[in-house]
């Protein structure tokens, strides 16, 4: 592992940005969208903007959780199960490079891709609402934590589930993690028995990370979060990785 | 000497409690500079046999050297020792020939001025520089199945391993494809051509095996198989007009076949002007249209392998 693997990182990645081309572009319009529309649209189902119970922040800091979501356990995933029917996984796999970069290199890509999505949805939910954000330098490890908790569990359920279900999985995340996940309102509201699942998931630690860096001075995240976090991160690249070398 | 050997190897796939014998105890062997034509039906285990060779599949039994090198047991090997054609439906997105063709040859390693050098080379020996630079996307599918050629062909391992690489191909590209895959062996580099296009690759090929059903049916060198089954024989074939009780084997065949208005003869080489003869009347007698004496093909010769293996499966 020597200057060799790097460079040969550089071309994967310039294979996969390459094939994706505009649609990762087109991709990360619709995100910047997607969580504008979480923080702004969802403040008309609130009975007034200047709601007391910080629901405004909620949604403010709910809306960067959701775009990591639906780019890394929705999009990414139904892109995989497409890839593998296509035989695209198939030749990637015979590559002359360690399967790991292609990994690296794919995860970084839609990392980047929603980045503007999370800057501007937060920059403009700052100007319109104020909301009280107080960004804490926990934000670049939390970032960190977060999106490779998110990519490792979509690379790994897509790629060890069998295509159609992993489409299928790809689709009741999405709904799910809009309308019963605690991203834009407290778990407190969810009936007990889904908050003990959402203590396992790994959707509501990731909204806690996310609000306890986006606004530290209203809200915290607990030590287990992380902890949480950080054991998909390492379920989920096990079961991408494992696929991947799978001869 | 050989670059590819497979071993008494055996895959088997377990789908839903049901096993299929996917390669069943398959001995090979390429050498250096060799083209190897691997023929056989569809299902017969030829992709499978390419699979093992790049570590996507790992055999059940038997084993598999690259090189001198065992990618059973350092089944990561395989994708460096041997350069692949993508299977035709491989997306390529946005990615345009060249951009991709650069791509895996900076992947095998050589250098960006070299890269280009062989791009152009080959782009231009296939003729299709005018697609050089469109998107994958809105490409037909033989520039598709060309550059995927290329793509194998830029940075050629040990081996390359090249995937029906002529269908959809225009006859004209046909010609220039085969010609570049010779050029391929000059250096050493050993090419498996997997096809059913057993006619258009027979000229093509040094060595050959067909598969049928998992198994070696034979194997060896193209031009000693052809002789040592079809021997001096010929063939006439016709477009037959009337029905099989019209035709009666004249003495100097060794047989007449009549199938879907194909009528076909076969007769010792020194025979051919009787052969003529015979099909000038019977075409004066309006029992047959157009006619053509033609060598025994290395096809013919598949067929009736093929047709006695599927016999024998049924006695």
């Amino acid at each position: 592992m020597s200057s060799g693997s790097g460079s040969k990182l550089s071309h994967v990645i310039e294979l996969q940005a390459k094939k994706q081309g505009s649609y990762l572009v087109v991709f990360a319009i619709i995100m910047i969208v997607v969580a504008l529309g979480v923080a702004i649209g969802f403040s008309y189902l609130m009975s007034s903007p200047d709601d007391t119970g910080g629901g405004m922040l909620y949604l403010a800091t709910g809306a960067p959780t959701i775009v990591l979501i639906m780019t890394a356990l929705v999009i990414v995933p139904m892109q995989n199960a497409g890839a593998k029917l296509t035989g695209y996984i198939d030749f990637v796999k015979s590559l002359p490079v360690s399967r790991k970069l292609f990994l690296i290199a794919d995860v970084g890509i839609w990392a980047l891709v929603t980045v503007p999505a999370i800057a501007i949805s937060v920059f403009v939910a700052h100007l319109i609402f104020a909301p009280g954000y107080a960004i804490s330098w926990t934000i670049i490890p939390g970032f960190v934590l977060m999106v490779l908790s998110c990519f490792a569990i979509g690379y790994g359920y897509s790629f060890v589930m069998p295509a159609e279900p992993a489409m299928a999985v790809s689709q009741l995340i999405a709904f799910t993690s809009l309308m019963f996940s605690p991203i834009n309102f407290p778990l407190e509201r969810l009936p007990e028995w889904l908050q003990s699942v959402h203590e396992v998931l790994p959707i509501y630690h990731m909204a806690e990370v996310m609000r306890a860096s986006l606004a530290h001075t209203s809200f915290s995240a607990e030590p287990v979060s992380y902890i949480v976090l950080g054991a998909w991160t390492i379920v989920g690249f096990f079961g991408a990785v494992r696929f991947l070398e799978k001869a | 000497m050989a670059v590819i050997e497979l071993d008494h190897v055996t895959k088997t796939y377990k789908s839903r409690g049901r096993k299929t014998l996917a390669n069943n105890d398959v001995s090979l062997s390429v050498n250096e500079g060799e083209v190897f034509g691997l023929f056989g039906h569809n299902g017969a285990g030829k992709t499978t046999i390419v699979n093992q060779l790049l570590g996507l599949l790992r055999p059940d039994s038997g084993s598999i050297m690259i090189a001198g090198k065992d990618v059973v047991k350092e089944p990561n090997l395989g994708r460096y020792l041997c350069s692949v054609q993508p299977q035709s439906r491989t997306p390529l997105g946005e990615l345009t020939p060249r951009a991709v063709t650069q791509i895996m040859g900076k992947l095998r390693g050589i250098d960006d001025a070299e890269v280009e050098r062989r791009t152009k080379e080959l782009f231009g020996k296939l003729d299709i520089e005018q697609w050089a630079d469109v998107q994958g996307n809105k490409l037909s599918g033989g520039v598709l199945r060309l550059t995927g050629f290329c793509m194998a062909a830029v940075a050629p391992g040990r081996a390359v391993i090249l995937d029906e690489p002529t269908n959809d191909v225009d006859p004209v590209r046909r010609r220039y494809l085969w010609s570049a895959i010779r050029d391929l062996t000059r250096d050493g580099t050993a090419v498996v051509v997997v096809t059913h296009a057993i006619r258009e690759a027979e000229s093509a090929v040094d060595t050959i095996a067909i598969l049928n059903e998992g198994k070696v049916l034979v194997q060896g060198n193209a031009r000693e198989i052809k002789d040592r089954t079809a021997g001096d024989q010929m063939k006439l074939e016709a477009v037959a007009k009337a029905g099989e009780e019209q035709f009666v084997k004249p003495e100097w065949a060794e047989s007449l076949k009549l199938a879907e208005a194909e009528l076909v003869l076969t007769f010792p080489r020194d025979l051919a002007t009787e052969a003529l003869r015979w099909a000038g009347e019977q075409r004066d007698r309006g029992l047959v249209a157009q006619y053509s004496l033609t060598e025994i093909t290395l096809e013919d010769m598949y067929i009736e392998l093929i047709g006695k293996a599927v016999d024998g499966v049924q006695r």
